[in-house]
C-alpha cells in the first residue's frame, strides 16, 4: 500500500546480511571439507586446522563456490569448532537446558539448540548477535560459527554494548497516538469484546486492525467507522507477525511521524474499564517506551523462595545487564499491551527487527525473538521503559493468583488465556465472574463468558476451572487425559458395555455429523441405552438432550473413562480421533456410519495407514456401494457392509427435523432470502485468477444468486472465501464454512445447485437430485479419469446425470444453464439394487447395532 | 383413515415397549455395577498371581543361593551389599520402628527389591528418590518432598527427615489426616 523509505531501507541491509550469510557459507564449505580431510589423516591434524581457524579466522572465498559438505561432515566440523572455542560451557548447558541423559551438549547444540536460541554460554548473546549482524529471517548460519569464525576477527561483540541510559522522552502537550491491533478468531468474528477494546482504544489513537486468517464477510463493517484501516491476512506469525505486516505493508512506517506514541495491542485479553488513567499517568512520565507491567520468569523462580513485588527501579538495578541461560528470564513488556514514543520509533535498529518479522514453527520462539528480542534491544541500546503497575510481580503475574490484586489496583486488562486455560493452575478459578465483578464492578463478565465459552475447547476448561483446595488444605489439580500404554491399560481395566455408544463430535464444527445425528435420534429417548457424546475442541453446539445422555470433552481422564467403557464407538465421514486412539478392536465395535457411492474418482482409495482395519461393519446404499468400498480398500470386505442405507440421507430427505436444527434451517433460508443458493463446496486450493471469480460473481449477481462457499479449511491464503470476497461489500457471497455456519446436511436441504469436488457432498446433492456441477479446475486428472466412467454406474439406473467441468468457461455454461432451467430438480428414478430412500436408515443402522449384541 | 383399532393396538404396544426398556435399562444398570465389581476383582487377582509368582520365583533363587557353595551362600549373599554405616544403622533402627514403614506392603509394592534380595528398610533408606518410592500407604513421599523441597537440595530420606523432625510427634501419616 505505501512503499516508505524505511521498508526500501530496510531491504536494503536485509540483502547485505543475506551477502554477508552467504559469504559465510562459502568459507564454511571450503574450511568444512579441508577439516574433514585434514582428519581423516590424522586427528591431531583436524584439532590443529580448528586450532588455526579460530585464532586466524577464515579467509575469504573469492575464486569459486565450493560445493557445501554433506551435513553430517558440517556438524562434525561444527561440533570440532564449537567445543573448542571456549564460548560453550557443556555441563551448564545440559543442565540449564534440561538435556536427556546421554545426550551430547555440543552435538545438541549445534544440530538443534541453536535454532530453538538455547544459549551456549553466558558469554555470547545468540539472539542479539543474529538479529543484529546476520540474516534474522533466516535459519542458515549458527550465529556463534559465525562469531568464532568470521564476526570476532571482524571487531564484532559476543554480547551488545550496554549503551549508557539516554534521557528519557517527555510529552508535551495532548499527544497523538497510532495503535496497530493484532487479532486472531478461529471462527473468523470479530468478537464483540473485541469492538468494545477497539472503539475504547480509538477514543485514545488512531487505531489500524490486521486480523490473522480470513474473516467472515461483512465482519469488517463492525469496525468500519473505529479503525481508521482494516484488513486481514493469513499469515500464521502471531501478533508480531501482525505488526510487522501493518508497520511495513499496510500503514507503513512514513505514517507512524506524524505521531508522538504508537501502541502495538492485541486481542488476547478483555478490556475491563476505561483507559483514561492509564494513559493520564503514562503521559506525565519520561520513558522512551511504557508497557502495563513487566514481567521476568527469573522473579519468583525458585518455589519456596520469595515471590513478593519488587519496585521497578530495585527490578531493573537486579536483573538488567547480565545475559541469561533462557530468554524468558530477560526482563521484558508482553506484547498485548506495548507503548513507544518518538526515540524507539525512528530508530532503524528496532524498525529493522520489526520489519524483519518472519513466520516461526514454534510459538515459543515468537516469543523469545520478537516480544523478548526487541524488549532487550531496546533495553541494551539504553531507551528508558516504565510500567503503569509500578512494581515487578513474580512469574507472569497476568497469568498467577495475582491477576485480581493488580485488577484491583487499576489494571484494565484481563488475560483470556488466563480464564480459559489457567496453565498455572491458580485455585478457584471457576469463580472468575463473581471474583471479577468484587475488583471492577464495570467489567463486561456476560461478554467475556461469552467469548470463552465460544473458543475454548471443553478438556481446557474443564482443567482450568477444576482446580480446588481439598479438604486437607492441599491444591487438587484435575488429572490430565491418559495416552498411549497407560489408556490402553486404562482399556483392558475397565467393563465393556454393548448398549453404551459412544459418538465423536466433529473437530471442525463441534457438532455430531449428520450420520452420527441421525443415529443417535434413533436412541435418544431410550433408557436402556447409554448415549456418550465425546467433545474436542470446539464446545457443543447441538442440542442433544435426552435419557441416559451424557455429554464429556473427550480428552480428559473422565471422558476416556466413559469412552473405554463404550462398546459401540461410531465413526462418520473420515475416521477420526476415536480410531486413532489406542483401543483394543476386540472390545470396542467401531462402527461407519457410511459415505455413499464414491462419484469422484480420487475419493476411492485405500486408507492410508490401514486405519479401517478396525471398522467393525460400514453403511453403505447398495451392492455397488458395498463392492466398490471393499475393492478399494483391503481393510474392509463385503461381510463389513450393512445394507441399511446411510443415516444421514434421514435429514435430507424428512418432513421434520429436530428442534435446533430446524431452527438452524430457517435462519439459513432467512440469509439467503428468496435467492437461488448455490453452493460453492470444492477442496482444492483456488487456483482461479481474479477476472475468473469476477465472472462468477457476475453471473450470481446476473441471476440474484447467492454464491455459499464451504471449504474444509478456510484460513489459506489460496482459500475461496478469501478469493471470493477481496470485493468487501459483495452481499451475493455467503459464507457457509463449518466454523460459523451450519450443518452439511441442512445445507443440501436447501441448496439449488451444488458446485463440489468432493465425493460424500456429490453423492448427497445427487439423493436430492440438486442440479449438481463436479469441479476440478485445479486437478491434472479433470479430463482423463472424469466423468464417463464413473456415470455409467449411474446413466439410466435412475440417478440423474452428473454435469462435469474442468474449467471456468465449462462451469460458467453449465451454471447458465442451470440457472435458466430455474435451478429445477432432477428427478430421481427408481434405481435397482438400491436400498430405498425412504427416511428409515438411520432406524435400520440402529436395529443393526442392538443385534450386535444377541451374536 | 386408520383403523382406531390399530391406533390402540399401536399405543397398546409404544407402552408396552417402554415398559420393556425401562425394565432392559435397570437390569443393565444392575449388570452395570456388577460389572465394575468383576473387573476390579479380576484386575486384584491378576496382579495377585503375577504378584505371587515373583515372589515364589525370588525366593527359589534365594533359597537355591543361599543353601550353594557348600553353605557358605547366605554369606556370600549379604557381602553383595554394602554393611550400613553407623548413621545408617541409626537410621535404619528409626525406619524399622516407625509404622510408617510397612516391609512387607513395600515389597508388595516394588517387587524389583525382592529381586535384588536386599533389605527392605535398608533399600528404602538409600533410594527413596528416583523414582520415588514410598514406605508405606501412610507416607506420600512426593508430597512430602513438595512440601519439604529442602530434603531434595540435602538428598536425606524424608522419612528420616519426618521422624527426626517434632512435625512426626504422634502423626499415623503424612499428609495429616484431617479430623
Amino acid at each position: 500500500m505505501t512503499d516508505s523509505t524505511q521498508t526500501a531501507r530496510d531491504a536494503d541491509e536485509l540483502a547485505a546480511r543475506q551477502e554477508t550469510v552467504r559469504d559465510f557459507q562459502r568459507r564454511w564449505n571450503r574450511f568444512a571439507r579441508q577439516w574433514r580431510k585434514a582428519s581423516q589423516e590424522s586427528q591431531a591434524a583436524g584439532e590443529e586446522m580448528v586450532r588455526t581457524a579460530l585464532a586466524q579466522g577464515l579467509a575469504p572465498v573469492t575464486d569459486r563456490d565450493p560445493a557445501p559438505p554433506p551435513l553430517d561432515v558440517q556438524l562434525n566440523a561444527a561440533c570440532a569448532v564449537v567445543a573448542a572455542s571456549g564460548y560453550f560451557d557443556a555441563e551448564e548447558y545440559a543442565e540449564e537446558h534440561r538435556l536427556r541423559l546421554g545426550v551430547e551438549p555440543v552435538r545438541h547444540f549445534v544440530e538443534q539448540g541453536w535454532l530453538d536460541l538455547r544459549a551456549p554460554s553466558l558469554r555470547f548473546d545468540l539472539w542479539s548477535y543474529w538479529a543484529t549482524h546476520l540474516d534474522p529471517t533466516a535459519t542458515q548460519v549458527n550465529p556463534l560459527l559465525h562469531y568464532l569464525l568470521v564476526g570476532r576477527h571482524a571487531g564484532l561483540a559476543p554480547i551488545p554494548d550496554q549503551s549508557p541510559l539516554r534521557s528519557p522522552t517527555r510529552l508535551e502537550g495532548t499527544p497523538k497516538r497510532v495503535c496497530l491491533f493484532a487479532a486472531y478468531d478461529r471462527d473468523g468474528l470479530i468478537d464483540d469484546y473485541v469492538v468494545d477494546y477497539l472503539t475504547e482504544l480509538a477514543r485514545h489513537a488512531d487505531v489500524y486492525y490486521l486480523a490473522d486468517g480470513v474473516l467472515e464477510p461483512g465482519e469488517r463493517e463492525k469496525i468500519a467507522g473505529i479503525t481508521k484501516g482494516a484488513w486481514s491476512v493469513p499469515h500464521a506469525a502471531y501478533d508480531f507477525g501482525s505488526f510487522s505486516m501493518l508497520a511495513r505493508d499496510l500503514v507503513g512506517w512514513d505514517v507512524f511521524d506524524g505521531y508522538d506514541e504508537v501502541i502495538l495491542a492485541n486481542d488476547s485479553c478483555y478490556l475491563l474499564r476505561p483507559l483514561d488513567e492509564v494513559f493520564e499517568r503514562m503521559d506525565a512520565r519520561a520513558c522512551d517506551w511504557w508497557s502495563l507491567q513487566l514481567t521476568s520468569m527469573e522473579h519468583g523462580e525458585a518455589y519456596d523462595g520469595d515471590d513478593d513485588p519488587i519496585p521497578l527501579a530495585e527490578a531493573k538495578d537486579r536483573f538488567l545487564g547480565p545475559r541469561k541461560w533462557n530468554d524468558v528470564n530477560y526482563l521484558h513488556l508482553s506484547s498485548y499491551f506495548l507503548v513507544y514514543r518518538r526515540p524507539v520509533i525512528s530508530d532503524p535498529g528496532f524498525r529493522f527487527r520489526l520489519d524483519t518479522v518472519s513466520g516461526q514453527r514454534d510459538k515459543m520462539l515468537v516469543v523469545h525473538k520478537y516480544e523478548v528480542g526487541i524488549s532487550r534491544y531496546l533495553m541494551d541500546a539504553g531507551f528508558d521503559f516504565d510500567t503503569f503497575i509500578p512494581d515487578l510481580y513474580a512469574f507472569h503475574p497476568l497469568y498467577s493468583h495475582q491477576v485480581f490484586e493488580l485488577i484491583e489496583r487499576g489494571f484494565p486488562l484481563i488475560k483470556r488465556n488466563f480464564l480459559g486455560e489457567n496453565s498455572m493452575h491458580v485455585l478457584d478459578v471457576d469463580a472468575w465472574p463473581e471474583r471479577l465483578r468484587a475488583v471492577a464492578p464495570d467489567a463486561p463478565v456476560e461478554q467475556i463468558a461469552a467469548n470463552i465459552a465460544r473458543v475454548s475447547p471443553g478438556d481446557r476448561l474443564h482443567e482450568a476451572y477444576g482446580v480446588h483446595l481439598d479438604d486437607a488444605g492441599r491444591r487438587i489439580v484435575p488429572p490430565r487425559a491418559v495416552w498411549g500404554n497407560a489408556l490402553r491399560k486404562l482399556d483392558v481395566e475397565s467393563p465393556g458395555f454393548g448398549h453404551w455408544w459412544a459418538f465423536l463430535t466433529n473437530h471442525a464444527t463441534g457438532r455430531l455429523d449428520p450420520g452420527l445425528r441421525a443415529v443417535f435420534e434413533q436412541v435418544r429417548h431410550d433408557p436402556s441405552i447409554r448415549k456418550i457424546v465425546l467433545t474436542g475442541p470446539r464446545p457443543l453446539d447441538d442440542d442433544l438432550a435426552g435419557e441416559h445422555v451424557t455429554v464429556l470433552p473427550a480428552n480428559t481422564v473422565d471422558g476416556q473413562r466413559l469412552l473405554v467403557r463404550s462398546g459401540r464407538i461410531l465413526v462418520d465421514a473420515e475416521p477420526n480421533l476415536a480410531v486413532k486412539l489406542p483401543l483394543a478392536p476386540a472390545r470396542h465395535d467401531f462402527i461407519h456410519a457410511g459415505l455413499g457411492l464414491p462419484l469422484l474418482p480420487h475419493a476411492v482409495s485405500a486408507h492410508p495407514d490401514g486405519e479401517w482395519r478396525k471398522l467393525k461393519a460400514m453403511a453403505v446404499v447398495s451392492q455397488a456401494d458395498a463392492l466398490v468400498r471393499a475393492a478399494a480398500d483391503p481393510d474392509l470386505d463385503l461381510r463389513k457392509m450393512w445394507d441399511t442405507g446411510l443415516p444421514r440421507h434421514d435429514f435430507l430427505l424428512a418432513d421434520r427435523l429436530p428442534a435446533d436444527l430446524a431452527a438452524e434451517e430457517s435462519r439459513l433460508r432467512e440469509r439467503i432470502g428468496d435467492r437461488a443458493l448455490v453452493v460453492w463446496w470444492v477442496r482444492d486450493a483456488c487456483h482461479h485468477t481474479p477476472e475468473e471469480i469476477a465472472r462468477i460473481v457476475a453471473w450470481a449477481r446476473e441471476h440474484d444468486v447467492a454464491v455459499g462457499i464451504r471449504e474444509s479449511r478456510v484460513e489459506r491464503v489460496d482459500g475461496w472465501l478469501r478469493a471470493f470476497t477481496e470485493d468487501e461489500h459483495d452481499h451475493g457471497i455467503v459464507s457457509l464454512n463449518a466454523r460459523t455456519s451450519p450443518w452439511t446436511s441442512l445445507i443440501h436441504r436447501v441448496a439449488d445447485a451444488v458446485v463440489t469436488d468432493h465425493a460424500p457432498e456429490a453423492f448427497d446433492a445427487l439423493v436430492l437430485g440438486t442440479p449438481l456441477i463436479r469441479y476440478a479446475a485445479s486437478r491434472a486428472d479433470s479430463t482423463d479419469v472424469a466423468g464417463g466412467r464413473v456415470s455409467a454406474v449411474f446413466e439410466g439406473d435412475g440417478w440423474p446425470s452428473v454435469a462435469h467441468a474442468g474449467d471456468t468457461d465449462a462451469l460458467l455454461a453449465h451454471l447458465h444453464a442451470a440457472a435458466d432451467d430455474g435451478f429445477a430438480k432432477r428427478t430421481v428414478g427408481d434405481r435397482p439394487g438400491v436400498v430405498p430412500l425412504d427416511g428409515q436408515a438411520s432406524w435400520r443402522f440402529a436395529q443393526r447395532l442392538r443385534e450386535l449384541d444377541l451374536r | 383413515m386408520p383403523d382406531p383399532k390399530d391406533n390402540d393396538e399401536i399405543a397398546r404396544l409404544t407402552a408396552e415397549l417402554a415398559t420393556a426398556r425401562a425394565e432392559l435399562a435397570a437390569l443393565r444398570k444392575e449388570q452395570e455395577s456388577w460389572a465394575e465389581k468383576e473387573i476390579k476383582i479380576r484386575v486384584d487377582r491378576d496382579r495377585a498371581i503375577k504378584a505371587a509368582g515373583e515372589f515364589a520365583t525370588a525366593l527359589a533363587a534365594r533359597l537355591r543361593i543361599e543353601n550353594a557353595g557348600l553353605g557358605k551362600g547366605a554369606e556370600i549373599l549379604r557381602k553383595r551389599f554394602r554393611p550400613p554405616s553407623r548413621t545408617e544403622a541409626v537410621h535404619l533402627e528409626l525406619i524399622r520402628d516407625s509404622d510408617l514403614f510397612d516391609a512387607p506392603w513395600y515389597l508388595r509394592a516394588y517387587p524389583d527389591v525382592v529381586h535384588l534380595g536386599m533389605d527392605p528398610a535398608l533399600h528404602f533408606l538409600r533410594h527413596p528418590f528416583e523414582p520415588f518410592r514410598s514406605p508405606s500407604e501412610h507416607f506420600n513421599i512426593a508430597q512430602y518432598c513438595v512440601d519439604h523441597p529442602d530434603v531434595l537440595k540435602d538428598k536425606v530420606n524424608p522419612l528420616v527427615h519426618f521422624l527426626l523432625s517434632p512435625e512426626s510427634r504422634g502423626a499415623e501419616s503424612y499428609p495429616p489426616r484431617r479430623r
